[in-house]
């Protein structure tokens, strides 16, 4: 089963000082491209590809891995530090981080999404390693008809982020599938809802929705804030001298091992989100977030809680190994990192695909070790920027708000250089102030934004198929039934459990309040 | 989470936000009902605004419900909070961000008047100085003191800023004072 | 303290020289040339263009200047292009994609068709793959099923470019009606559903259909070109359009440049873009990439393109 001499080969490869520089330039350049808002992932590794073409295989992957790996996890870094997620994956993880942050937890909240994110890396690209082929197995039995039910599955589990006011959670997930139907119609590719702007015609992407709603809408409430609190005026010299001291209160092993279940929830969502092609690690953090939620009330994600941090960003980052198993078992890239990755192994000679284990057994060994050692460089590095950003996050607003606001402009840009989504990203700083201040939660619009038309997409796909038969759409295999009735039997014990809910929670929330109050004032 | 305060207008509990966002529902509706666009029947059977409506009027009932809901008469803290001058304050923010954009990249948006108001601006698309300017300022308006600390803090970020870009590879307008130091991509 | 000045003073001289107007002394290009993608960086176009633009010093004299300009379907990319000087510095790497927004949207913010193509670099060869041993596995075979009304209709999955290649094929014969068109937004998605059976058959490109070769049969490719020699091993023979008679769907890959671009500027690109297609490096890297490079100088590749623009606009209204 494993080639044992190819093993050695890819050993000697990966384990010399050039490959090891490579891959940590890569994480480096990674988390720093991560940590800016509007830079993903993909922009960096398209970026760094060229560069790739004189270099040999190790050293290629390495960098291209190692970006990716810190990219994911570096979004999170400015999501605690400035409420503003540098990458959509990390949006999810704006909600406990940045109240961490605000209560002076900062390093705490930066470690724990570090090791989360690491850790939920770490595992499941052991479990992409020891059953890719099986899992691109499962991945084909999802159709059209599957898809559909799955993502209408999704959108029924994030139920849970809705928040204490259902209407307005409603109205924020409807909000997110009108956003989403602007664009091209699945079917026909005409463009539809586009307000006569020939420049809406593929839709509005998620990068300058989330920068806006976010990001800028964060930044303008603090702009209001700012105003109503008496004005201060700020001095800078002390704040600038304080960055460079240590402290902060950091994260003990025992706060690590607390969040296993958050963990392990983000490493199961997002290695079966991840393998799926199409979803992408932001759903994958929002629906590990929302479930983590549900599946533990007493803890109250989303009142600035670790475990909330850990289930958001073991999410996203448990699903950078599994991107890759449908391009190494079919040598189908399911995203554009894939695809991307792909190229490069292309450029080194080997082709992705079902054979690629015979062929290039080397390649795919480098590969696999590549993937596993780059959580460590991860975790090193990453260590080292999270405490700068702690710091910087510390900054007084007045110094904050106006970097952050032009950090936006040119993310919202730079993600692809298109001058209108600036313009975009300004319209829905607006709308994520008026959100804010009427309290209606962001992570439904984000959810159904990403879901809703995916869900559309498959649904009218299904129907195209089974030529407008509706029975034959819905109930295609014993998988999709299967996904119905999970739909209809969640959607159940939601809606039992919201009213139980309703009844403890105003008790629950002034006695926490307390608590909090009491241990704030001691520590 | 909502707390209740008899001394905020109605304007400001979620039944007046909720009314206001009424009207301008109704109004989105009306609009989508005057489209050809909507009505565009699809090789599937679907309308192309189909799901377009089935979205509006979902908005509808939910702000609906918040009108008549049981915490129809409560405020949010943050809306209590507001006045009409920090809206226009944010606002405000929002159009300096545009300004700062058109002038530091030189967009343009395809809009003839746009090109021309440009054209007589001196150092547009140069986004070293234009971010400058707009951290300076955005820093002194928030009330950083001295001048010279916003000053200082406006530029030594906007050159690392330049820098991490032009490291990366990532095209930033270029700049007189990048070109002076030969780092211009172009 | 003085060196800094002059050194200074030489930059600025040299940016100057870059804006002064092209074509002054006869050299062409004079300048970089700002290369336009239309996407994000990353897709398929991306790739070319940078890979283009490692080797365009040694042609050009000048470097290829890569900008990505992505949005719309790419229409923000080629407005970008028509926005910029006609003076034969800016060029698009052009692909179908925007070519097809324009065509569907209401108020398109550019004719597709008032466009001036210096070189074809590509041509896509889309290629329809179906499980073996069906009754329509093969061209034949599947001409013969369509035909018999009591067989069901067939689904094709693909992206809308690909589609249009086997729908103008079976469209000439008169079968469109007895298949089922289902656009993909990507290929990877589209394999996805054929592999899991829940498409009959699906059209792509050639790299992807020689990855697939070894565990499927390859129907027919709708282009008139033909594979090249590690395809055609991996594939055996495959009919084309032209073989069969038919009027060939060819999407291409192609240079575009402003409207009002001189005629000897756009030949002139055209014969630069011959050459840097040649050179060794490109050619070694695009084989890697598992494209091909089809090049067409200007005069050819605007007889082309008008072809395949009709074809388009012919085909187009089997999606919607």
């Amino acid at each position: 089963m494993i080639n044992v001499d190819a093993l050695y080969d890819a050993i000697e490869l990966v384990f010399t000082w050039h490959t090891l520089m490579w891959i940590a330039i890569g994480v480096t350049i990674g988390v720093g491209v991560g940590a800016m808002p509007g830079l993903t992932a993909t922009t960096g590794i398209a970026l760094m590809l060229p560069l790739t073409f004189t270099m040999d295989q190790a050293a290629a992957l390495g960098l291209l891995i190692g970006l990716y790996k810190g990219a994911i996890y570096g979004g999170s870094i400015s999501a605690i530090s400035f409420a503003t997620p540098g990458t959509s994956e990390a949006a999810a993880t704006v909600f406990d981080g940045h109240k961490l942050m605000t209560r002076g937890k900062g390093k705490k909240a930066l470690l724990i999404a570090l090791y989360a994110s690491v850790t939920a890396d770490f595992l499941s690209d052991v479990i992409t390693i020891l059953i890719a082929p099986m899992l691109a197995l499962v991945a084909l039995k999802f159709g059209p008809s599957e898809r559909f039910w799955l993502m209408v599955l999704a959108v029924c589990l994030l139920g849970a982020l809705s928040g204490s006011h259902f209407a307005k959670g409603m109205l924020s997930a409807a909000m997110g599938l009108f956003i989403g139907t602007i664009g091209a119609d699945p079917v026909s590719s005409i463009p539809r809802n586009t307000f006569d702007l020939w420049w809406l015609g593929e839709g509005i992407h998620l990068i300058p929705l989330v920068v806006g709603i976010f990001a800028m809408g964060a930044m303008l409430e603090k702009i209001v804030e700012m105003s109503t609190v008496k004005q201060k005026v700020q001095r800078l010299g002390g704040t600038v001298k304080g960055l460079f001291s240590m402290g902060g209160e950091g994260l003990s092993f025992r706060e690590y091992l607390s969040c296993w279940k958050e963990m392990s929830i983000g490493l199961g969502v997002g290695t079966f989100v991840g393998m799926l092609p199409g979803l992408g690690s932001t759903v994958g953090a929002f629906l590990s977030y929302g479930i983590a939620k549900q599946a533990s009330p007493e803890k109250k994600i989303g009142t600035g809680k670790i475990e909330g941090v850990a289930a958001a960003e073991a999410g996203n980052n448990a699903t950078v190994g599994p991107t890759l198993v449908p391009l190494l078992a079919f040598g189908i890239p399911g995203s554009a990192v894939a695809a991307l990755i792909g190229a490069a192994l292309m450029l080194q000679g080997a082709t992705p695909g079902p054979r690629m284990f015979e062929l290039f057994p080397t390649v795919i060994y480098s590969l696999f070790l590549i993937l596993i050692l780059g959580n460590f460089f991860n975790l090193g590095i990453g260590r080292v920027f999270a405490f700068v950003y702690a710091k910087l996050g510390e900054l007084p607003p007045q110094v904050l708000v106006p970097i952050v606001m032009g950090m936006a402009v040119i993310g919202a840009y730079s993600y692809a250089n298109n001058e209108w989504d600036v313009l975009v990203m300004l319209v829905f700083g607006i709308i994520g102030l008026f959100m804010r201040t009427f309290r209606i939660p962001e992570a439904p619009l984000i959810i159904t934004f990403l879901l809703a038309p995916q869900a559309e997409e498959n649904l009218r796909r299904g129907l195209l198929i089974n030529e407008g038969d509706w029975v034959a759409t819905l109930m295609n295999s014993p998988l999709a039934i299967g996904l119905a009735i999970a739909v209809v039997a969640l959607t159940y014990i939601s809606t039992r459990m919201r009213i139980s809910e309703r009844m403890t929670e105003i008790a629950d929330d002034a006695e926490a309040a307390e608590a909090e109050a009491k241990a704030e004032k001691t520590s | 989470m909502a707390s209740s305060d008899r001394s905020v207008g109605w304007l400001r509990t979620n039944q007046g936000v909720a009314a206001c966002l009424v009207v301008a529902m109704l109004a989105l509706l009306g609009y989508l009902l005057s489209q050809d666009w909507v009505y565009q029947q699809q090789r599937d059977g679907f309308r192309l605004g189909f799901f377009t409506m089935v979205s509006a009027l979902v908005m509808l009932v939910c702000v609906g419900f918040t009108l008549i809901g049981k915490q129809k008469d409560q405020a949010t803290p943050e809306m209590a909070r507001m006045r009409g001058s920090d809206w226009l304050r944010g606002i405000t923010a929002l159009l300096t961000m545009l300004v700062y954009y058109v002038l530091a990249w030189d967009a343009h948006f395809s809009q003839d008047w746009v090109r021309s108001i440009l054209d007589v601006i001196p150092f547009t698309g140069d986004f070293l100085i234009w971010t400058v300017v707009f951290l300076t300022m955005g820093m002194a308006l928030l009330g950083v003191r001295p001048i010279t600390s916003a000053i200082t803090a406006g530029v030594i970020v906007s050159f690392v800023i330049f820098g991490l870009f032009l490291l990366i590879g990532i095209d930033l307008p270029q700049s007189v004072i990048g070109q002076l130091l030969g780092t211009s991509a172009a | 303290m003085k060196l800094m000045k002059l050194t200074a003073l030489a930059a600025m001289g040299a940016s100057l020289a870059f804006a002064a107007p092209a074509f002054a002394d006869g050299h062409f290009p004079n300048a970089t040339i700002k290369t336009i993608v239309p996407f994000g960086a990353g897709g398929g176009t991306d790739r070319w263009a940078r890979v283009m633009s490692s080797a365009a010093f040694d042609v050009f004299g000048h470097g290829m200047h890569v900008q990505n300009r992505g949005g719309a379907g790419g229409t923000i990319g080629w407005k970008y292009m028509m926005d910029q000087k006609a003076d034969g510095h800016s060029i698009l790497m052009a692909s179908p994609t925007p070519v097809m927004a324009a065509l569907i949207e209401k108020n398109p913010p550019y004719d597709p068709a008032k466009v001036r193509i210096a070189a074809y670099y590509s041509v896509m060869k889309p290629t329809l793959v179906a499980p073996k041993g069906k009754p329509y596995s093969t061209w034949a075979g599947l001409v013969e099923y369509l035909k018999d009304d009591s067989n069901k209709k067939l689904t094709i999955g693909g992206t809308m470019t690909q589609l249009l290649g086997p729908a103008s094929l079976l469209a000439q014969l008169g079968l469109e009606k007895r298949v089922i068109l289902v656009p993909y937004s990507g290929t990877g998605k589209a394999v996805n559903d054929y592999l899991g059976g829940h498409i009959a058959m699906v059209n792509v490109t050639t790299s992807t259909a020689v990855g697939l070769a070894d565990k499927n049969a390859i129907v027919v490719n709708a282009s008139s070109l033909e594979y090249n020699k590690k395809a055609k091993a991996a594939m055996g023979d495959v009919p084309n359009a032209v073989t069969l008679g038919l009027t060939p769907f060819d999407p291409p890959r192609f240079v575009a440049m402003h409207p009002d671009t001189p005629d000897e500027q756009v030949a002139a690109m055209g014969k630069k873009m011959g050459e840097l297609l040649n050179t060794k490096s490109v050619k070694r890297l695009i084989g890697k990439l598992g494209e091909d490079i089809v090049y067409k100088d200007s005069a050819e590749s605007e007889a082309a393109y008008k072809q395949v623009l009709a074809e388009a606009q012919k085909y187009l209204p089997l999606f919607q």
